[in-house]
């Protein structure tokens, strides 16, 4: 059987003095699409986030994307963020306040280029160090369609300072998405939105993620709204002592059988 | 006479101060943002000149830079003359003295500026270096204004540094400060006074800067646009 395009199964770090740690298992089963993960405040959606991005190794477990092992603490396998094909956007991601719009995406889209010219990977000082004087202030082509898709091209001129919620949430998303990466990691990102945006946008990011051929996790709050986007839902429970059993009396099968996941992991069967 | 210490001091000054700011750059960086545990002694190190006695630094400066030494011997072949009693003696003497008041605004700076940026950089791609060049130091520079000012003042009010390496040589190594001495020994009150005026200018004009500055500072690491 072939490896599935993504495989979760972690043990996440006891928080706040408690005793137990908390496990978390899910899939995905499509090529492309939305994972929605959901749950209430704490439950550990920023934390599992992070550790899929490479930004934290903070767990024990292992996280797999198309058969290629991300992270395994049982191997010591820990890739960082630069050897994974990820984009992450954090929760209420902000842009840089000393440049404007376009300076921002310009700044991603510069940033992008250099990685597709080929090293990402190993990231070599030396090249980095050249890299950071150049700089520029157009936007290239391939840029400027992501940006289209956005919906944000208006707003190149704006300052960092003069936008809107909504409207920092839409460029961060579309900054976010400058980044080509096989996942897309995203923390809530249409807070700040009304209602109606949010369900374009949603749709902007679906056919996007058709497309080129990326999965994306959406971390939200009002799982109602995505339903109709997500191929899957992976719902977190609150911290509830009831809920929780000590780690090592766990059963050590997949994750998705035990813990306090409810999953459902979307797929074409 | 007053032209020419003046011209000695404010070059001094400005040479001080502008090379402070370049260094300052990859020190505060090692210090806030290296994990290494050496950062501590290094930190130490450069903040020892702000307690140490003005004439003890100019006499250990002396000692090590005396022709007899190693480094001494090896900066006068290179220069040409023996660095102590020399302009160039006097910077070096200078840097070493003002170098934590040019460097600390900046590591301070450094220090505010909030881990999310740095992570949101990394995150969109960005090695080291262009995180440094690109968010790190556009968002300090009221802390690399004030590192400036700070190492300006400090060196034109410099005295027991540049009494002890100088040498009083008028046109070369006499500042302000060490004519305004000299003239109060020699009886001339009128000659210090010039001087002390002048010194009192720099201090006042420093001062506005750094409270315009820190006006300024802050701003930009607001947490807006959140």
């Amino acid at each position: 059987m072939d490896p599935k395009p993504l495989d979760v199964d972690l043990l996440l770090p006891q928080r706040g003095g408690s005793l137990f740690a908390e496990r978390v298992g899910f899939g995905f089963a499509q090529d492309a699409g939305i994972l929605g993960l959901c749950g209430p405040s704490g439950s550990g959606k920023t934390t599992i986030m992070r550790i899929m991005a490479g930004l934290s190794f903070q767990a024990s477990g292992r996280v797999s994307v198309d058969g290629e092992c991300w992270f395994d603490s049982s191997q010591g396998v820990a890739l960082p963020f630069e050897s994974r094909s990820v984009a992450y956007l954090p929760q209420a991601a902000s842009l840089f306040p000393h440049m404007n719009v376009r300076e921002n995406l310009v700044f991603a889209a510069r940033l992008e280029e250099g990685a597709r010219s080929g090293q990402r990977s190993p990231r070599t000082l030396i090249i980095d160090l050249l890299r950071s004087f150049r700089s520029g202030r157009c936007l290239p082509g391939w840029a400027e369609e992501i940006i289209e898709i956005f919906g944000v091209s208006g707003l190149l001129r704006k300052g960092s300072r003069e936008l809107s919620g909504g409207e920092v949430a839409r460029i961060a998303l579309a900054r976010c998405f400058l980044r080509s990466a096989r996942l897309y990691l995203l923390d809530e990102p249409f807070s700040g939105l009304d209602p109606e945006s949010r369900f374009s946008l949603g749709r902007t990011l679906a056919d996007l993620l058709k497309k080129t051929q990326a999965m994306a996790i959406l971390v939200t709050h009002t799982p109602d709204e995505i339903c109709s986007l997500a191929q899957g839902m992976v719902r977190l429970f609150p911290d509830r002592d009831d809920s929780r059993t000590p780690a090592r009396m766990r059963p050590a099968g997949r994750g998705r059988e035990t813990g306090s996941t409810v999953f459902f992991s979307g797929g074409p069967e | 006479m007053i032209h020419s210490a003046l011209s000695v001091t404010v070059a001094l000054s400005l040479l001080t101060a502008t090379i402070l700011s370049v260094l300052s750059l990859p020190l505060a960086a090692w210090i806030v943002f290296s994990k290494s545990s050496w950062t501590m002694l290094g930190e130490s190190v450069l903040t020892l000149t702000l307690v140490l006695p003005p004439a003890v630094l100019g006499y250990l400066i002396l000692e090590v830079f005396s022709p007899d030494r190693l480094p001494g011997s090896a900066m006068a072949h290179f220069l040409g003359h023996p660095l102590p009693f020399s302009f160039a003696g006097l910077l070096v003497a200078s840097m070493i003295y003002s170098l934590p008041f040019a460097v600390s605004p900046v590591a301070q700076s450094f220090r505010q500026i909030p881990p999310r940026r740095l992570e949101m950089a990394r995150i969109l791609g960005a090695g080291p270096f262009t995180i440094f060049r690109k968010v790190v130091i556009p968002m300090s520079l009221s802390g690399l204004a004030t590192g400036w000012v700070l190492g300006f003042a400090h060196t034109v009010g410099e005295f027991g540094v540049v009494m002890m390496v100088g040498g009083n040589i008028p046109g070369e190594t006499r500042t302000l400060s060490l004519k305004a001495y000299d003239d109060l020994l020699s009886m001339q009150p009128n000659g210090a006074r010039e001087s002390v005026l002048l010194l009192l200018l720099f201090s006042f004009i420093s001062l506005i800067a750094l409270n315009f500055l820190r006006g300024k500072g802050g701003s930009p690491h607001g947490s807006e646009a959140a």
